[in-house]
């Protein structure tokens, strides 16, 4: 059954910025070191295990020019702000645009954490913006780390649609299969997670444990791939039994309120099949059955479960194991 | 012919303590006396009252009601003996009887069977005694007075005397028997029955007229099999549009039991929603704290939420799956609903079509009229048996009225041989007793004989003697003949030499019993010897009282 019909899901807490924290997520999903430290939602840090990157990111065109203009609010320009954000790593500065004079003369370049598409100042724009920061009387120390500077011209635009249809496909990429609607719910997760990472305040004493909480790591991206990947598994292993159309309804209904009713039997689950063969040379049917008998000798964790709960429970924890191989 | 002989009377006044008896002879007998006022009369007036005659007056010494009489008859060799105190009678010393059944004894003893109408009642009734007598017997005080037998006893006015006395004389001599009465009754009733029936065919030809008149004026032609095939086509069109509306109200209900268990799923499906929605919340707060385990975000949470929302994005997506089942049900449902309606509009169109109205009145006619017809067809059946009951009766009336008169052909004969003899007796008469008036009387004319003096009383004895004479020769009973002299008044020393003569020639040599009361100084024309009574005063005696008081001990036991 096709995802596609009807209820698309409503994506929620989309920013061009949010998306950008994505967008590097999903890029570095596979480096088990990557994470992201997320400042604020236009500030964030990426690491791996050799490399760090400072991420500016501007939802607007912009061009050296005004990458040097220092703004009365922050009385900083964009590209000092992303500068002195840290001393060890490269400095990359995220766009929608950039004026195309501009980008002309800059030089392509790899990057660590985008593999393609960054951009380099070429010498001349290098001096052009020395001068401004001299001008201005930016830090030295801030001044020789130009030389780190690197812009990304963001592929999605600053709307919804688009950055969604760019990122499923950027998803696909990098293997992680899921549908269409569920990977707008996993956007989803992340917007959430992103803001609220984002606001997160570090408070003095705690700055230890606090900085871990505004990470997001490849792991913790990958779990939340898995959870949506096991969504679709249990949906196409339950069409693979040969339960009744009523049954199979029944057991979805079950599926639905395992968190909500069953969440300990759920849990109980993984210790009681850790070490059970699921690709035992059976049907879907006889696999369920063979796992049903051992949840019906367990009276004291499943006592209150009745058959398609227990179905339900069984389908979703092989759902989660296919999902994690 | 029966004939009633008294052999013997007895007559006892218990209260004066007198008797007498006298012994008859079977043929004539004559009650004389030297002097009038000696008692004649009474004895003779007895000697009937015995029998039951209903004496008007006895002389004004002579107490019947303490009087007992006992008379000894005979009738055809049996003997019995006749007892009676005022109109109490013991017949053979046997049960005492009421006048009326004392009066139906004798007529069975003396087989005389006349019956007349009640002048009040119009009831036929069998007579006394009094009537069976009134020819024989002749009262000196009202047998004279110019009507002939009319007011010898009060008796005859329970019918209207002088009409009587005609039924009695026709009776007597036998030429008015029962059976002409009992026809010409038969005939009264048969006429009667004929009327009631003609007065209902009357009644049943006005009701058969209005019947037709009414099926003249409805005839409507109407082809009975074309509307009960119409009826039948109907019937089976409205059957199938019938079966066709209980296969969409099922359908319809199907469908709505369908939609009914959408909803609940629905309703079931937001319900897990919602508790899945409420679950998110608890989550993580404002700060991204979650309410149960006080963590923040942890990719439990993350995991968690996810969790839940994508089993909300699967409980949305069944949701929206069954509303559209809904709504194409609901659609399904609203057509289903035209289709039934308009199959109801087309049963009611069926039952109502104005061709099946006309059909119906027509029919309603059609029934009405054959109703009618049958009605009509009885009335007429009755009229028919009516008419053939009214035949019949007709027929009776005739074979009563042929009975009747070849009945009364056969009286009249016997009737003008009677009058012949009467008239022969009469112009006899008129001749012996030197009286032309005589011959002027009628045979069956009970007018007053009009007149006076002995010329009347001669013409009156003339009418007794011929009657008299009549009954003899023609009459069917034979009960003693009783004259009480030949004129009213009894007048010493008048000649009546010729009237005695006569009396001896036409009276005395009948043959019947014969009491002839008369004066001894009379006698002396009658030239025959005949046992003679007689009398003197007082004819009871104190001395016969105790013997006599042991033939009447009868009545006292």
């Amino acid at each position: 059954m096709s995802d596609n019909n009807g209820g698309a899901i409503a994506i929620k807490g989309f920013d061009f910025q949010a998306m950008t924290v994505v967008f590097f997520a999903v890029k570095n999903i596979n480096d088990d070191n990557f994470n992201v430290y997320i400042e604020s939602e236009e500030d964030f840090t990426l690491n791996k295990a050799e490399d760090k990157a400072y991420v500016q990111v501007k939802s607007m065109a912009l061009s050296v020019k005004k990458l040097t203009k220092i703004s009365k609010k922050a009385k900083k320009s964009i590209l000092e702000k992303n500068l002195e954000a840290g001393n060890e790593g490269e400095y990359l500065i995220y766009l929608k645009e950039m004026a195309k004079q501009d980008l002309n003369q800059m030089e392509r370049v790899d990057d660590s954490f985008i593999k393609d598409d960054a951009y380099v100042f070429s010498d001349s724009q290098r001096l052009e913006i020395i001068s401004q920061f001299k001008k201005d009387k930016v830090d030295k120390s801030i001044v020789e780390r130009v030389q780190k500077s690197r812009v990304f011209v963001s592929k999605f635009l600053d709307n919804l649609n688009d950055a969604r249809i760019y990122m499923i496909g950027l998803m696909n990429d990098n293997q992680i299969d899921i549908t269409d609607n569920r990977a707008n719910l996993a956007l989803n997760e992340l917007f959430i997670l992103i803001h609220e990472k984002a606001e997160y305040i570090v408070k003095k004493g705690h700055e230890r444990r606090d900085y871990e909480k505004k990470k997001l790591t490849s792991k913790d991206l990958g779990h939340i791939f898995t959870k949506t990947k096991s969504r679709d598994y249990f949906k196409d292993f339950l069409e693979d039994t040969n339960y009744s159309f009523l049954q199979k309804e029944k057991i979805k209904r079950a599926r639905e309120v395992l968190f909500t009713e069953y969440y300990s039997a759920r849990k109980n689950m993984d210790k009681v099949f850790s070490s059970y063969d699921l690709d035992d040379d059976c049907t879907s049917n006889e696999l369920i059955e063979k796992m049903k008998s051992k949840l019906d000798n367990d009276e004291s964790n499943y006592g209150d479960c009745e058959r398609f709960v227990k179905i339900a429970l069984i389908i979703d924890y092989i759902s989660e194991r296919a999902a994690n191989l | 012919m029966k004939r009633l002989t008294i052999k013997k009377l007895i007559i006892m006044d218990y209260k004066e303590k007198k008797a007498q008896s006298f012994q008859f002879d079977d043929h004539i007998n004559i009650i004389t006396s030297k002097m009038s006022s000696t008692g004649k009369s009474s004895l003779i007036k007895s000697i009937f009252y015995s029998l039951g005659f209903d004496i008007k007056k006895f002389p004004n010494e002579w107490n019947s009601n303490q009087m007992l009489f006992k008379e000894y008859i005979d009738i055809d060799g049996n003997e019995h003996s006749i007892l009676r105190n005022k109109n109490y009678f013991k017949v053979d010393n046997e049960k005492i009887f009421s006048y009326k059944d004392y009066a139906k004894w004798l007529a069975s003893q003396m087989d005389f069977e006349l019956e007349i109408q009640l002048s009040k009642s119009k009831r036929f009734e069998s007579v006394y005694p009094t009537e069976m007598l009134l020819m024989n017997y002749i009262d000196q005080d009202k047998s004279w007075d110019g009507y002939l037998y009319k007011n010898v006893s009060d008796s005859l006015n329970r019918y209207g005397s002088s009409k009587a006395v005609k039924e009695i004389v026709d009776y007597d001599l036998g030429i008015s028997n029962k059976e002409i009465i009992q026809l010409k009754d038969k005939k009264t009733s048969f006429n009667k029955q004929k009327k009631d029936k003609e007065s209902e065919l009357t009644t049943l030809n006005k009701l058969n007229d209005d019947f037709k008149s009414k099926y003249e004026e409805n005839v409507v032609p109407i082809d009975l099999e074309k509307v009960k095939k119409d009826l039948e086509n109907q019937k089976v069109q409205m059957e199938i549009s019938n079966k066709e509306i209980n296969k969409s109200y099922s359908k319809i209900h199907n469908i709505r039991s369908k939609i009914s268990i959408k909803f609940q799923d629905i309703e079931e499906l937001n319900k897990i929603k919602n508790q899945n929605a409420n679950r998110i919340k608890k989550i993580s707060n404002k700060n991204g704290e979650c309410s149960y385990c006080h963590s923040k975000l942890t990719v439990e949470q993350s995991l968690s939420r996810l969790e839940l929302n994508n089993n909300i994005f699967d409980i949305q997506f069944d949701i929206l799956k069954k509303q559209n089942e809904l709504n194409l049900l609901k659609k399904e449902e609203s057509s289903l609903q035209k289709e039934l309606d308009s199959k109801i509009k087309k049963f009611d169109v069926l039952g109502n079509e104005e061709k099946f109205a006309k059909d119906k009145s027509n029919m309603d006619k059609y029934i009405d009229i054959q109703v009618s017809k049958e009605i009509q067809r009885k009335y007429s059946n009755q009229i028919t048996n009516s008419l053939e009951e009214i035949e019949q009766t007709k027929k009776e009336i005739n074979k009563l009225s042929y009975q009747i008169s070849k009945l009364n052909k056969q009286m009249n004969n016997k009737k003008r041989e009677i009058i012949t003899y009467f008239d022969e007796q009469l112009t006899e008469l008129s001749i012996n007793l030197s009286e032309p008036k005589i011959s002027n009387i009628k045979f069956g004319d009970f007018k007053e004989i009009e007149g006076s003096g002995t010329e009347n009383n001669r013409a009156i004895l003339g009418a007794y003697l011929s009657y008299f004479r009549t009954l003899n020769c023609y009459g069917n009973h034979q009960f003693p003949f009783g004259l009480d002299s030949v004129i009213k008044t009894e007048i010493d020393g008048v000649s009546l030499n010729e009237i005695y003569k006569a009396v001896e020639h036409y009276f005395l040599e009948l043959d019947n019993q014969i009491f002839f009361v008369a004066l001894e100084e009379n006698l002396d024309s009658i030239k025959t010897n005949y046992k003679k009574i007689e009398l003197t005063k007082p004819i009871l005696s104190t001395h016969k009282y105790d013997e006599l008081l042991k033939e009447m001990s009868s009545w006292l036991e």
